[in-house]
């Protein structure tokens, strides 16, 4: 029924990128750049006595030493978010304290990045170290040292206490349903530091434009919030400051981030010359990274199974600094809780600060470590229930028309929206799944013995598609001589193919075809406002706005049409970029259309700049059914089979939307089986290069099977959902229900090393 | 990285006059081992001395009795060699688990070898094959055997300035299976390797990563080798002994503990498939 939408379009910057000729930050020449280096705090918590860069500063081809004596102490928070940010301001451009190792000290900006590293071994730093808190147990023991004592952070929940953020919200009467429940389940793990590890790591250059404006060329998700964060950080106003977002070689989270472009700014605005910063890999592991939680789930339920009571306990770890510490922590609960429908929920959250690296947005943003928790605890009361865990549930998840009224209570780091289900293709996703691993078939542990043992693992989730109410996404759509398409728009392509896929919706909306629309996006200067890539939102938010704008268009355009062809505007149909009358056959092209326009009579420029939000935030919805086998002798798991199957709604591009569950799974399979952060006594992270902090390649991916289960949501664009996140919840409890079903252990800790499967196996 | 003077010799005897011509110089071949410490800062060389211009040998040679590898031959030809995969297949199957293609472009297995880390993919191949490394000091050569080179970690039996020329493997109808534990499939330094290589009813037995050098355990091979007839409970006894020898460290890539249960567990499943019986 679709013309554009919901094929596989080819992906209209794949051409430029496979030839290397698409431009990413690092790909243009600037004429005495020079090359900013930080110099980090070797301690995890201490006072900064006092710092002299003198003989940096005298170096030969330093150009600017920057630190918290000679820059503005502004507090805001990096976390990239829409205007008022809902995470706490407790971070500067530089503070007299430090609170990780790592944590900036001071910047040196030199001629080459050579001259900037010798330099920094010049400056003098006189600590006073101080207690750290290294790991969730101790950040709120009584007595333990407060890492945000400075008096003018605000948006802390309770600093005393190391708090960032809390949250305790109730529906109906947990303890009482709890205690009437036949079968309770309470089950705890805790998950790990983890890096998006984008193959390009955090990039900028800045520099002044001829009329003296900071131009700021960087790798982002948020080239809007990057020039709303900066103008408040360099105290400049945001009509002085151009964001633009060049191609970028991936971010998944991490580039939401706003907290290198200041410094490059900063440096330019002292110097008058173009800045460059460029973190390396190990500077990249500690740049942001994935909160690690410790999860509680009790479940309560009759013996039919029914769901009477879910209790969800969290505490967030988000390191030194509260970037997104609240939300990541609420969406834990949201995105987690709403999928069973029980009548009593209860979901207590907290986030603490750790003098560890600092937390961030990473794809999956807090489901991830929720559904590690509460799919395994699904699991664990099947098997008391001595029920299927395939059937239950079946009988639990949510349906089409129903709510919960977890939606209404918890939303991004306040309450949220009221929201029914008005597509899912869950149920038939679990249906092909047990069939597709012969799921009758399946034998408990106890019958299973040999050095090998096959294992079998299901779990269900749900995401989200942006943030109701406060995503806003616009778009502006001219047409040219020739009948084609400028299509400008803020939203952000990180390698996601969102180019492409606005480019397919606009080209539907506006009876055309992909290859007629020129796509120019994210440049704050040129396109109009866009929040940024996060919160699964640009298919869905950004989609929308296309939407909204090309049908603007297409409606000037059969207004000229009417009057080119001398009929009315509903005798006009449009088709394959041509209005033809109905009442005699006569036909115009969208080029006669355009110059007509242009030049000849009553003449205006056809176009339209739309914008959208949304009241609600439609699930996508997965189940993942997986197959391993375990060696007994090593601890090793193999995946024999991984079947994922995702309703995104409808699939604008089905390609695309494959590459990102695929790419969301293997994320998702190297979190749970090989990624972690080794730190040593004092805090500093061990292992932070591809030698030693080890993520999947493509040798270790087998047995992948995905499939998109096509469904139409009323509220997105030709009836899309988001795809991008979802993928990556499922590998932890899919897998760990897989590991009990082979061997009869669970997994509490991650990642699910074989050293960790032979020791649970021996206890 | 700090800056050093290059030098391309055009014969051996010019590469080890240059290079003992002061206290910090270093030979590159691949420079897959040296440009990675060098951009960490970790070695700082005053000279790098080019043995790609030197005249070593590079390739692989057939001989009547015995096969000639180069030092500058790389581990993609040495991964892709007809002649290589028929005749020491587990030596090709070792030279491609080492890095990844692009690494395996560049290295070379005189690199792997006078590199001398105890997880020298290549290392134990060589000594379970009884291979012999021939040696110059740009004057005289000598031979070592393959299980006397390596001293301890980066350390060989080479002399100053002395350079590892060609590497000599005798022709002969033995068996051999390498086995490569790593985090993940490519691209991954080894937890454990090993070599386990029967000929004429002989075995020879050789873990690496678990010492300061690739390490062949003679009391193993000698209980496999004096025994009549090799079953499940003598091949368990055996892999007992060798997880006695080892000493390995606990790390990154796996605790010392679990190194020794993957030794045990492949040793065992190793010898099992080279004596016929199953494990
Ligand atoms: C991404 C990556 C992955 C890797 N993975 C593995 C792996 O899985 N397994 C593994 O074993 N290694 C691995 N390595 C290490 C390295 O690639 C190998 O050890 C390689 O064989 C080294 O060869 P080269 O020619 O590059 O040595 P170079 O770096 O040129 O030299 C290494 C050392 O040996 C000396 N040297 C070289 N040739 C001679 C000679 N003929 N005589 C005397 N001295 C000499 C040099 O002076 C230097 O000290 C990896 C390296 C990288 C970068």
């Amino acid at each position: 029924m679709f013309k554009e939408v919901n094929h596989s379009r080819l992906k209209v910057d794949g051409l430029s990128l496979a030839a290397g000729k698409a431009l990413f930050v690092d790909d243009m020449d600037f004429r005495e750049l020079l090359i900013v280096k930080f110099m980090k705090s070797p301690h995890a918590h201490a006072e900064i006595l006092s710092i002299d860069t003198s003989a940096a500063e005298a170096f030969p081809g330093v150009h600017a030493v920057i630190h918290h004596g000679n820059t503005p102490r502004i507090p805001h928070t990096t976390a990239g978010q829409g205007h008022p940010e809902p995470s706490p301001y407790d971070t500067y451009m530089f503070d007299k304290k430090v609170r990780y190792v790592g944590d900036p000290v001071a910047a040196v900006a030199a001629d080459t990045a050579e001259i900037a590293l010798e330099a920094i071994k010049l400056i003098k730093v006189e600590y006073k170290e101080l207690e750290a808190v290294l790991s969730i147990a101790d950040a709120s023991k009584p007595g333990v040292p407060v890492i945000h004592d400075e008096e003018d952070s605000f948006g802390i929940y309770d600093r005393e206490k190391n708090l960032a953020g809390h949250v305790d919200v109730k529906v109906g009467d947990v303890e009482k349903a709890l205690a009437d429940s036949e079968f309770t389940v309470e089950y705890e793990i805790e998950t790990h530091y983890s890096q998006h590890t984008p193959i390009e790591p955090h990039i900028c250059i800045s520099y002044l434009e001829e009329k003296g404006r900071l131009v700021i060329r960087t790798s982002t998700q948020v080239p809007f919030h990057v020039r709303r964060i900066c103008a408040k950080v360099l105290e400049m106003p945001e009509k002085n400051i151009r964001v633009v977002k060049p191609r970028i070689g991936g971010g998944f989270g991490t580039k939401q981030e706003v907290y290198l472009e200041y410094y490059a700014g900063m440096i330019t605005k002292l110097t008058g010359r173009p800045a460059k910063i460029e973190l390396t890999r190990e500077e990249e592991f500690i740049s942001r990274t994935r909160h690690p939680m410790a999860v509680k789930v009790k479940l309560g339920a009759n013996g039919d199974g029914m769901l009477n009571a879910v209790e969800m306990d969290v505490i967030s770890n988000t390191g030194a600094y509260g970037s997104h510490a609240l939300t990541v922590m609420f969406n834990a609960g949201s995105k987690c809780l709403p999928l069973y429908g029980a009548k009593n929920v209860r979901f207590n959250g907290s986030t603490v600060y750790t003098n560890l690296p600092v937390a961030g947005a990473y794809r999956g943003y807090g489901a991830t470590q929720g559904y590690a928790c509460l799919e395994q605890a699904m699991d664990i009361l099947a098997e008391k229930l001595k029920m299927c865990p395939v059937q239950l549930r079946k009988i639990n998840h949510i349906k089409k028309d129903e709510t919960s009224p977890i939606f209404a209570a918890l939303g991004e780091g306040k309450e949220g929206v009221p929201q029914f289900i008005k597509s899912t293709a869950l149920s038939e996703i679990i249906e092909w799944g047990e069939e597709g691993l012969n799921w009758s078939d399946t034998k408990p542990h106890t019958e299973k013995t040999g050095r090998i043992r096959r294992g079998k693992g299901m779990a269900i989730f749900m995401q989200g598609s942006g943030i109701p109410l406060v995503d806003m996404a616009s778009a502006s759509i001219k047409i040219n001589d020739d009948g084609s398409f400028n299509l400008n728009v803020g939203a952000t392509d990180l390698g996601t193919g969102s180019d492409t896929v606005l480019s397919q919706i606009a080209a539907e909306a506006l009876e055309t075809t992909t290859d007629n629309i020129i796509i120019y996006s994210s440049d704050t200067d040129m396109t109009p406002f866009d929040v940024g890539a996060y919160a699964s939102s640009t298919t869905y938010i950004s989609g929308g706005a296309v939407k909204v704008t090309g049908e603007e268009v297409l409606k000037q355009i059969r207004m000229v049409a009417a009057d080119m062809l001398k009929c009315s505007r509903e005798e006009i149909e449009l088709k394959n970029s041509i209005a033809t009358s109905k009442k005699d056959g006569k036909t115009k092209t969208y080029g006669d259309i355009a110059k007509y326009a242009l030049y000849i009579n009553n003449q205006f420029q056809i176009g339209y700049i739309g914008s959208h939000i949304s009241p609600v935030s439609p699930p996508p919805f997965m189940g993942v059914f997986t197959e391993i086998e375990v060696d007994t002798w090593t601890g090793k798991i193999e995946i024999i089979k991984y079947m994922c199957g995702v309703d995104c709604g409808t699939a604008i591009n089905p390609k695309l939307a494959e590459g990102q569950v695929e790419g969301a799974v293997v994320n998702g399979l190297s979190y749970a089986l090989t990624e972690g952060y080794l730190f040593n006594k004092k805090g500093k992270m061990m292992n932070g290069s591809f030698q030693d902090y080890k993520i999947y390649n493509i040798e270790d991916v087998q047995g992948l099977e995905i499939k998109l289960f096509s469904t139409f949501e009323p509220s997105g664009p030709f009836g899309a959902k988001s795809v991008s996140e979802i993928g990556i919840n499922g590998p932890i409890p899919a897998i760990a229900n897989a590991l009990y079903n082979a061997v009869g252990v669970r997994a509490v800790r991650f990642p699910m090393k074989p050293e960790y499967i032979l020791e649970l196996m021996e206890k | 990285m700090e800056n050093f003077e290059f030098i391309s010799p055009i014969t051996i005897k010019g590469a080890v006059s240059q290079y003992k011509k002061g206290a910090n110089n270093y030979y590159l071949a691949g420079g897959t081992d040296l440009i990675v410490l060098m951009r960490e800062g970790i070695l700082v060389p005053e000279k790098i001395i080019d043995l790609k211009t030197a005249g070593l040998p590079s390739g692989i040679k057939k001989l009547k009795t015995e096969i000639r590898i180069g030092a500058l031959a790389t581990l993609s030809e040495i991964e892709h060699s007809s002649f290589i995969r028929k005749e020491i297949p587990f030596l090709a199957e070792a030279a491609g688990k080492l890095g990844s293609p692009l690494t395996r472009n560049r290295a070379t297995i005189g690199g792997n070898l006078c590199n001398a880390s105890p997880a020298a993919d290549t290392a134990t191949p060589l000594i379970a094959v009884g291979a012999k490394f021939i040696l110059s000091d740009g004057k005289k050569e000598r031979r070592v055997k393959a299980e006397e080179f390596f001293k301890g970690v980066k350390q060989t039996v080479l002399k100053k300035g002395e350079l590892l020329k060609e590497i000599v493997i005798p022709r002969s109808a033995g068996k051999g299976i390498f086995y490569k534990k790593s985090r993940i499939k490519l691209v991954d330094l080894a937890t454990v390797n090993m070599t386990v290589y029967r000929e004429k009813k002989k075995y020879r037995i050789v873990i690496g990563a678990c010492h300061i050098t690739p390490l062949r355990i003679r009391a193993a091979e000698e209980k496999l080798n004096k025994a009549k007839k090799i079953d499940l409970a003598l091949i368990n006894e055996t892999a007992e002994i060798v997880v006695k020898t080892i000493k390995p460290i606990s790390d990154m890539r796996g605790s010392a503990e679990y190194r020794k249960q993957l030794v045990e567990t492949h040793v065992a499943r190793l010898i099992g498939e080279l004596a016929g019986v199953e494990v």
